[in-house]
């Protein structure tokens, strides 16, 4: 542990410092919109739409049956099990009401989140990268979703450390790493593809059988934090696809990605706008596979396309929290320094906004 | 020491494997309600836990009302209620059905009102109760039908077959309504007997 801290203890500080930024920046805007200074209540306050979900889920757990929404057709079984757990830890732990721990859950996570992603750039590009690398994160346009209780940061950062061990080529800790992704979100199961590509790339099958061994078994414990999940939905509700079932309370069903692409394009509200984040994701994608970061590119593609096809409102919000967009951003930012300063810029102001149309209650952010 | 780093990685994945099977087996055969099943996984029906409401059989389905009279189990392929009734809908399934809760059997009175888009009008509406077939086409402003049908083998599901000319358009999968609904439902009645005579 000490020998990690001498290892990384400018990056610790570094993150520290940008999550308090992130965080006084964030609390100010609520302070300021809700005329109210207190920060309990700040953090009370921040917990809305899927954070009330997850809130209920740490506190009361699973529903046994769709009861919410004016339909009553909605059940919490949409929102995957792991971050609520860790949420309830919190509360559990120092005695907190879950609206609150869940927030302080993804600020921690946020923490980590841009500490993991300052030793990424340490590894790829050394030490004068790890400061853009946590102004990335913290000026993140959409960084409100970790101080607000939901999952995007803790996501972000098991894909961190899924990416940095699969660059290390430590095949059963990718494995692990994506069993706790697919526990967090759908999409993180796409790791697995991601490690299979790097394992073809690899040439995994032409080494000696203890390598394939393990390599299998890193294959095969990507699933599990997923179908834990769904033996668990199986074992309430008699569906082990109801969180996907579930879906139709939200009115999102399975389309074809690119036709809801058009669509979005073709929309004459926020609609277009989602529909550019998605393209710009996808062309990030495209550029990664062109530098030779294709497990990167797969995994980017995949968790662009996957929940594109059930609709685009969350586009930006899907697209913003992807470990391997931030990492195309980084390496552009690098080869481009006007980019940079104008990413920087606008991720910044874009970051503030958010933050007032969150506590201003503009539906439009989540 | 290396055939243990080979067996025991490949008994978890074994393990896993098994896990996985059984897991896709209970994905596919899920233990749940015929209204869950049909709102949920086949999504044939807006209606969650539809209303239900006393009315004697000869009263019929009211689908200007929310909800379902007791004797209706479910319907398929139906819009919600609406102050004209029910649309069929392709997005709830091709074929509209309305499943009864009893059997008939012998001489049944169909009576339907009925309305179609103006794409329909002329086409032929073609319905299926058990054995028992009819054929009609839809006229620009329908009042109500009235057949008589003979059902050999007891029957309780009544398929409505219409022609659907047109679809959603494929650049707008976001349409609520484009092309997709045909035939407006405002009251379909089934009782056993002859149907009175006409005027």
């Amino acid at each position: 542990m000490m020998s990690l801290w001498r290892a990384y203890r400018r990056e610790c500080l570094l993150a520290t410092g940008f999550l308090a930024i992130s965080s006084l920046l964030f609390h100010i805007v609520a302070a300021l919109t809700f005329s109210d200074w207190s920060l309990a209540s700040s953090l009370d306050k921040a917990c809305r739409w899927d954070c009330g979900w997850y809130a209920a889920l740490a506190t009361d757990g699973y529903h046994s049956e769709p009861n919410g929404h004016e339909r009553g057709d909605a059940a919490n079984w949409a929102f995957f099990p792991l971050f609520p757990l860790l949420g309830n830890l919190l509360s559990q732990t120092f005695g907190i009401p879950a609206k609150v721990a869940l927030p302080l859950t993804s600020k921690l996570f946020l923490w980590l989140s841009i500490l993991a992603f300052m030793i990424v750039a340490r590894r790829w590009h050394g030490h004068q990268a790890v400061p853009l690398a946590g102004a990335l994160m913290a000026f993140n346009p959409y960084v409100v979703y970790a101080h607000a209780g939901y999952s995007e940061s803790m996501y972000f950062f098991l894909t961190a450390l899924a990416f940095l061990a699969l660059w290390s080529r430590r095949w059963l800790a990718v494995g692990l790493a994506t069993a706790l992704l697919s526990a967090t979100r759908l999409v993180g199961l796409m790791m697995s593809l991601a490690l299979l590509a790097a394992m073809l790339r690899d040439r995994i099958l032409s080494r000696d059988r203890p390598a394939q061994a393990t390599a299998l078994l890193a294959l095969a414990l990507g699933p599990l934090g997923l179908a834990v999940f769904m033996a668990y939905l199986y074992w309430l509700s008699g569906d082990a696809l109801a969180f996907m079932h579930i879906q139709i309370a939200w009115d999102r069903s399975m389309q074809f990605p690119f036709l809801v692409l058009i669509s979005g394009l073709l929309d004459p509200g926020w609609g277009v706008y989602f529909a550019i984040c998605a393209l710009a994701g996808l062309v990030i994608a495209v550029w990664l596979f062109r530098k030779g970061h294709s497990e990167a590119a797969l995994f980017l593609a995949c968790t662009l396309l996957i929940p594109l096809a059930t609709g685009i409102a969350s586009m930006p919000r899907f697209l913003f929290w992807q470990f391997p967009f931030i990492f195309g951003m980084q390496e552009l930012c690098l080869r481009y320094p006007t980019l940079k300063r104008v990413y920087l810029a606008a991720g910044s102001l874009g970051g503030m906004a958010m933050f007032y149309f969150w506590h201003a209650g503009h539906s439009f952010v989540t | 020491m290396t055939k243990l780093r080979i067996i025991a990685p490949l008994a978890a994945v074994a393990a896993l494997t098994g896990f996985y099977a059984w897991l896709a087996y209970v994905a596919l055969n899920p233990v749940v309600s015929e209204a869950y099943r049909a709102y949920f996984i086949l999504k044939i029906t807006p209606d969650w836990r539809p209303q239900r409401y006393t009315v004697p059989l000869d009263e019929g389905i009211d689908f200007t009302r929310p909800g379902y009279p007791d004797f209706v189990t479910r319907t398929e392929g139906l819009s919600e209620a609406g102050p004209t009734g029910r649309w069929t809908d392709a997005k709830y399934g091709r074929t509209p059905r309305i499943v009864y809760s009893r059997d008939f059997k012998g001489q049944v009175c169909l009576s339907l009102l009925v309305h179609p888009s103006p794409s329909q009008v002329g086409l032929p509406i073609d319905i299926t109760f058990g054995d028992a077939k009819i054929s009609f086409q839809a006229a620009p402003l329908c009042g109500w039908q009235h057949f008589s049908l003979n059902v050999t083998a007891p029957a309780h599901v009544l398929d409505i077959r219409i022609k659907q000319l047109t679809e959603r358009p494929i650049w707008m999968p976001y349409s609520q309504y484009g092309g997709r609904q045909h035939l407006g439902l405002s009251h379909v009645i089934i009782k056993p007997g002859h149907c009175p005579q006409q005027p």
